[in-house]
């Protein structure tokens, strides 16, 4: 018991060293794998590539996600006579795969943060390390473009923007979705993509997968969400109504633009692809593009851990969490609002004009004050055209609301993702923690005063005594046995806690840049809101000011 | 106090001077409950007051002082005052309905307007009945009780209206209030009917129709969606608030200040509903009643013109009667003169008419159709047998009946003949003045009209520039969010 509290108080130190996560034994020699790596980069870039694409695409799946349920799968090894639990940590027979296993995951994952650690690095570093550490496998884009050497340096390249987060900010503005058109008798629309270099014209399809691609290569990322399917236009049939496609085209703008912004995701092979690549819409390249898009399963997992309530919170995902809560219950609540206040406000302009008709109908039965009243009348339907105009701009803004609110539940599903990262350490050290205990008890057997086990021990040794077999040389290959799985579960917690701990960082970091990318889109939104409405007020007390004095005039 | 009943000249009391001050107006100062004595029913009393003049007044009594304006003067527009209360306001309000304060608020105003329509009215202002109603210290019961009030005719066709006729107004006529003067229904049909005062009919009535069902409608369509855009501001300003609360830096600075521009848009808005709602609603609530008036005006008119036609009509049977009783006179008096020519002529026919005449009256007595079959010895014998019988038949001395009611006929054909001459006089009078009222009435609602569209002009002007001040300070903020 006193072992097993000791194990866990280093679990915790762990947790909560999250810039020291390395524990203390294994510390220097992650680092030399790092280095190691990092010395003979093309060599490892090499046979990574040589691996044929199944094996690669495992990997990056491996690390993408959950780890232990595929590659540390707990199974009884039926070989041994030990009813203690086996962790296997390969994922193939290959018995290369098999004595890299652990190293290759690592190689993997270190080598797209390799770029900056080029220093030896020390125990700062190695946050600094980890703190730069995003989920990019590149297997699948290397396959793709086959020059694994640019994706390095696109990898690079997308980490040097991470930590100077701000530079070549305002690209992001010149990509712009115009132009809708109908293509192919009206089976489907195109949108001309105009980002800074070149222009292509792209359909709704081709960016439900430039979404979908981004959403499974970086996981850790807020992808920004596609705006919805609109299932109701469909039916309907309206979905080519000239405002749906409207709105459509600005969520759409929104959703490049949020992609421009973002520093790692705008850098991504994918988009450049879809922006640039004349192509893009080839019959082959599509049919490639089919493969990149198989949606990973992550639900295995979620539902399995559906009910695993993580031990140790961080208060920081806890509280980034609940904001997340309020500011989605605030946008729906506006949401609400800004739209009965939206629809009122278009009834109220079309009863502008029904009074205004009236007026006119008036000049029939009083001919005498004509003029005054087809004037007045005039100005009641421009003062409502002017708000009919306000009231678009504020159902642009209602659409920007929306936006928003797809932008937070795609955060929310990140932050689960972290969750379940989180979770898979915690249930690993669990497994650690358990094996350590078995050791213990097999090399002190009566030390304790476990009863149950004991009685186990004792028969174990009967049965072993019948057999013949040294008791001694058994216990001695056990405990050998169970230092073997200790060493890998360690290995194994040290990458895990390593994937929780970087995607925790990259959350962080997405926070962040989420907020500042929300500072900017509110700016640009609320001015455009705020705009309209001094607009029409401008524009209204100027139609009345006339119409007052034109009246006045008219004695 | 001055009870001299009031005539068309001005009768110079105080009232009547401070009224015709330059820029002379009447305010409703305020209202209050108030009960005459201690356990009595409550009532609300308004406050008038003209220059430092101040009396009190309730509604039933402002209610009075219509029906008695209208009364006195039938053919002039008298303006309304604010619409009772339905029942089912009573229903619904019950003993509440006197701490209804918009509604006090409503009746103050339409009440104001009412007065000072009354005081700008050219022949209405110089009522001395009015003056008194705006005196302090008179009770409204005593003006009610003392001339030309109390000894105005039940029906005003009873009276004079004109000026053109020469007689005392607001008074019963002796000639047109005789019982001989016909009163005329009011679904009577003019035998010519005046087409200018048809078209007049026909007008308001389309103003009014048009006017309650259509602008009146749209209008207040505008005014209830703009109340319910208030709610829904209220709502959105209490939404931004709280979404401020969650932000931070320049972003729920921003936020905030949106915020607080939609709260003020909820407070103009409901200012703007309440302002419409005065200056432009009741207005043209109020001209629909004025259309409701005009009819009635009218329809006095129409009474009078079937007054007159009846009086025509009555005077012309009278002329025929006479004109037959006339010629039966004239008839008889031939027949005489021949029986008496007859009787110088030869004595013995005067025997046997005696004696003709003694038998036929006893044969008539008993067997009167048996006349008809006699043969006649001469047509004298047949003339005399016929003046007997119809002696005998109508009465017992028929040429004293037939010269009274001779007389009679005379006599009422000279009091329709008066009166015709009166009605007819009068109503080309009251034509005319109605004319000039329809002239001027038509010139001040066209006048008022266009001060209400100026009005809702106004206040969404003052709706505009209220909204645009804090919109541009949210705006202002806006621009203080730096990326």
């Amino acid at each position: 018991m006193t072992d097993s509290e000791e194990f866990n108080n280093v679990t915790w130190d762990i947790q909560e060293n999250n810039n020291n996560i390395h524990m203390h034994d294994n510390n220097t020699k992650a680092l030399q794998e790092s280095t190691t790596t990092l010395d003979h980069d093309p060599a490892v870039l090499d046979p990574l590539s040589d691996i044929d694409k199944t094996l690669s695409q495992a990997l990056s799946e491996d690390i993408s996600h959950s780890f232990h349920k595929t590659e540390l799968s707990v199974t009884e090894q039926n070989d041994d006579e030990e009813d203690a639990p086996h962790v296997n940590v390969d994922i193939s027979d290959d018995p290369l795969d098999l004595a890299h296993s652990n190293d290759n995951i690592l190689d993997n994952h270190h080598y797209t943060t390799t770029g900056t650690t080029r220093t030896p690095p020390s125990t700062n570093n190695t946050s600094n390390n980890n703190s730069t550490y995003y989920y990019h496998s590149d297997h699948p884009t290397t396959a793709t473009t086959g020059a694994s050497s640019s994706s390095l340096a696109a990898t690079s390249s997308s980490f040097a923007t991470t930590t100077t987060s701000s530079t070549g900010d305002s690209d992001w503005k010149s990509i712009l979705v115009v132009d809708p058109r109908k293509e192919n008798e009206g089976a489907f629309i195109t949108y001309r993509i105009v980002s800074a270099k070149t222009s292509f014209r792209r359909r709704f399809q081709d960016f439900v997968w430039l979404y979908n691609v981004l959403y499974n290569h970086y996981p850790a990322c807020f992808v920004p969400p596609l705006p919805d399917k609109h299932r109701m236009e469909y039916v309907k049939g309206d979905r080519f109504g000239t405002d749906f496609i409207e709105r459509r085209r600005i969520s759409l703008q929104r959703f490049l633009q949020r992609i421009a912004r973002h520093p790692i995701l705008r850098r991504a092979e994918f988009f450049i692809m879809f922006l640039e690549s004349p192509e893009f819409n080839d019959a082959s390249a599509r049919a490639l593009r089919e493969g990149q898009e198989t949606m990973i399963d992550t639900i295995g997992d979620s539902l399995l851990n559906a009910f695993a309530k993580i031990r140790k919170r961080d208060e920081r995902f806890v509280q980034m969490r609940e904001r997340v809560d309020r500011l989605e219950e605030n946008l729906n609540l506006l949401e609400k609002t800004q739209a009965r206040s939206n629809k009122r406000t278009d009834e109220l302009s079309h009863d502008y004009d029904e009074f205004a008709q009236s007026v006119r109908g008036l000049v029939k039965h009083e001919g005498d004050i004509e003029l005054p009243l087809s004037k007045f009348a005039t100005a009641l339907e421009e003062y409502s055209r002017a708000m009919k105009k306000m009231n678009h701009h504020d159902a642009l803004w209602l659409g920007e609301v929306h936006d928003y609110m797809s932008y937070y539940s795609v955060m929310k599903g990140v932050l689960k993702l972290r969750d379940q990262k989180q979770l898979d350490f915690e249930e690993l050290s669990d497994y650690l923690q358990q094996t350590i205990t078995e050791r213990e008890r097999t090399l002190h057997p009566r030390s304790g005063d476990n009863s149950t086990y004991n009685i186990a021990g004792y028969f174990t040794g009967k049965i072993n005594e019948v057999r013949g077999a040294d008791a001694d040389k058994i216990k001695r290959e056990k405990v050998l046995r169970l230092d073997d799985r200790i060493r890998e579960l360690q290995d194994a917690i040290e990458q895990t806690h390593e994937v929780s701990t970087a995607f925790s960082e990259q959350v962080k970091r997405e926070d962040d840049f989420l907020a500042r990318s929300k500072a900017q889109e509110m700016r640009d939104a609320l001015e455009d809101y705020t705009d309209s409405k001094v607009e029409f007020f401008q524009q209204g007390a100027d139609i009345w000011r006339d119409i007052a004095n034109t009246l006045e005039q008219m004695e | 106090m001055n009870n001299r009943s009031s005539t068309r000249a001005s009768c110079g009391c105080t009232i009547d001077r401070l009224l015709r001050q330059e820029e002379a107006y009447i305010f409703i100062t305020g209202a209050q409950k108030q009960s005459d004595t201690p356990a009595g029913k409550t009532y609300i009393a308004y406050n008038i007051r003209i220059c430092d003049t101040e009396t009190k007044r309730r509604y039933s009594e402002f209610e009075s002082l219509r029906r008695a304006l209208s009364r006195l003067h039938p053919t002039l527009i008298v303006p309304p005052i604010p619409e009772k209360h339905s029942i089912v306001d009573y229903a619904a309000l019950q003993t509440r309905v006197k701490d209804d304060l918009p509604m006090i608020e409503k009746r103050k105003r339409m009440l104001q307007t009412f007065l000072n329509r009354v005081a700008n009215h050219p022949e209405l202002g110089r009522d001395h009945v009015f003056h008194r109603f705006l005196e302090s210290g008179v009770a409204w019961s005593d003006v009610l009780h003392s001339p030309p009030l109390s000894q105005l005719p039940k029906n005003p066709l009873q009276m004079v209206v004109s000026k053109e006729v020469n007689a005392q107004a607001h008074k019963y006529n002796m000639i047109l209030s005789s019982n001989l003067i016909p009163i005329p229904s009011a679904t009577y049909v003019l035998k010519s009917p005046d087409p200018r005062f048809e078209e007049s009919e026909k007008f308001t009535f389309r103003i009014a129709n048009y006017m309650s069902n259509n602008l009146d409608k749209s209008q207040r369509k505008v005014i209830r969606r703009l109340g319910e855009l208030a709610n829904d501001y209220a709502e959105l300003g209490a939404v931004y608030n709280g979404f401020s609360l969650n932000e931070s830096g320049p972003v729920a600075n921003a936020i905030e200040k949106i915020g607080q521009a939609v709260d003020a848009s909820y407070t103009e808005s409901a200012q703007m509903v309440t302002s419409l709602e005065g200056e432009f609603a009741e207005p043209i609530q109020e001209h629909s009643q004025f259309a409701h008036i005009v009819k009635q005006v009218l329809r006095f008119r129409h009474l009078k013109h079937a007054q007159m036609e009846m009086i025509e009509g009555s005077l012309e049977s009278k002329k025929e009667n006479l004109d037959s009783l006339q010629r039966m006179e004239s008839e008889a008096r031939r027949l005489e003169e021949a029986i008496s020519r007859e009787r110088t002529i030869g004595s013995n026919a005067v025997d046997i008419d005696e004696l003709n005449n003694n038998h036929s009256s006893q044969v008539d007595a008993s067997y009167p159709p048996r006349r008809a079959t006699k043969t006649w010895a001469s047509p004298v014998k047949m003339i005399n047998a016929m003046g007997h019988s119809l002696q005998n038949i109508i009465d017992v001395d028929p040429e004293a009946t037939r010269r009274n009611q001779i007389g009679k006929t005379k006599d009422a054909m000279d009091v329709l003949q008066e009166a015709l001459e009166i009605t007819r006089k009068d109503l080309s009078g009251a034509s005319a003045e109605l004319q000039t009222e329809l002239d001027r009435f038509q010139k001040e609602k066209i006048k008022d009209l266009r001060d209400m569209l100026i009005a809702y002009a106004k206040i969404h002007i003052r709706y505009c520039q209220r909204n645009l001040e804090s919109w541009q300070e949210a705006r202002t903020e806006v621009d203080k969010i730096s990326i």
